[in-house]
């Protein structure tokens, strides 16, 4: 187990209630959390080193399984990617075979959840916060 | 901790929400299908991550009954994604007029500094405004009241004698600026402190402060820090 404050996380999402809030909820438990809102500001944050990148599917400029198969494929990006997105189940299993990236986490289950399972990607101890 | 992301990030997931409700209705109006499917699906997601199921459920409804009418699929009709519309509303509305639990770790017990806890009133026609404004601010130390409608104003204003005073500029019975004009008579002393409270730009709101004799103005945001610090700016112009 690590410390949760040496672990940088990228979220993308077009959403800046999402992303905010997301940030929110993982900095209260001691992540590094960056944000990127749009091609250009991921673009800008992908060349930084990260931990983990969450990427939202349904955005308006590109769809993010897409997005994350341009990291992982075109650009051999190793940081494990997941995308995070509130489409069924069945469906995201799909897109993340598709993408050929690491899994994925439903907005479905609620913050609480996607908290904990960042921790659990990450292999980080829960705050006692 | 889900509890304190949620009711810190309520007041702001109701005002993006008001717009999200906006732009649903346009699309639906405009009969763009996908559109409205699209928004709904965002709009789950984000009741979602806050756990306001009752509203991330009726959106989900409300995006497959949009998806079933872009398709041609069974079921799918411009009535029914107006009918699922008015539900994803309903429950909004609800989770809006709902009391709700404060953020821990916040001076809503102590007031500001221990000092007596300043007083607002907030004039606007949407509750959820109301609602939005009253969330950021009352765990900061503020007494918050709030009005919908002016039948009360005049004598709240009296009767409350709030130390600052919001008004929304764009309101069915009467603008905001034409308020603070007329209002001027029952703020004894100018004890009342009289903003505009709106979404405009900044020019024009300058420009109608000047013409109402209201002492500025604060653009409405979802921001409870920036909010607090406008108002600090009005109650404590000094600092």
């Amino acid at each position: 187990m690590t410390l949760a404050s040496a672990k940088r996380v990228l979220v993308i999402d077009d959403s800046p209630f999402i992303l905010e809030a997301t940030k929110a909820a993982l900095s209260d438990v001691g992540f590094e959390v960056e944000v990127a809102q749009d091609l250009r500001q991921a673009e800008a944050q992908c060349k930084r080193e990260h931990d983990l990148i969450l990427i939202d599917v349904q955005m308006p400029e590109a769809m993010g399984d897409d997005l994350a198969m341009l990291l992982r494929v075109g650009r051999k990006m190793k940081t494990p990617i997941f995308l995070l997105s509130s489409l069924p189940d069945d469906e995201l299993v799909r897109r993340v075979q598709e993408a050929e990236v690491d899994g994925y986490i439903s907005k479905r289950v609620g913050m609480d959840a996607i908290v904990k399972r960042v921790q659990e990607i990450l292999g980080v101890e829960e705050s006692v916060n | 901790m889900t509890d304190d992301i949620q009711a810190r990030f309520l007041p702001r997931f109701l005002l993006t929400v008001k717009g999200r409700l906006a732009r649903a209705q346009t699309l639906l109006d405009g009969g763009d299908s996908a559109g409205l499917s699209d928004e709904l699906h965002a709009l789950a997601g984000e009741a979602k991550m806050l756990d306001l199921r009752k509203i991330a459920d009726t959106a989900l409804r409300g995006e497959a009954a949009a998806r079933a009418w872009a398709t041609g699929a069974s079921g799918g009709s411009r009535a029914a994604s107006a009918s699922a519309l008015d539900a994803v509303n309903a429950a909004v509305a609800a989770v809006a007029a709902a009391p709700r639990r404060r953020p821990s770790g916040t001076l809503a017990a102590v007031g500001k500094k221990g000092k007596a806890r300043p007083k607002v009133l907030v004039v606007d026609d949407s509750e959820i405004v109301c609602d939005s404004v009253t969330n950021m601010l009352e765990p900061r130390g503020y007494d918050v009241i709030s009005l919908t409608s002016l039948f009360a104003f005049s004598s709240t204003l009296v009767a409350e004698k709030p130390d600052l005073v919001l008004v929304d500029v764009s309101m069915p019975a009467l603008d905001g600026d034409k308020l603070i004009h007329f209002s001027r008579k029952y703020n004894e002393g100018g004890r009342s402190v009289m903003v505009l409270f709106s979404t405009r730009s900044k020019d024009e709101l300058s420009q109608l402060a000047t013409q109402c004799g209201a002492a500025g103005f604060i653009q409405k945001t979802g921001d409870a820090d920036r909010l607090e610090r406008e108002v600090e700016a009005f109650l404590h112009p000094a600092r």
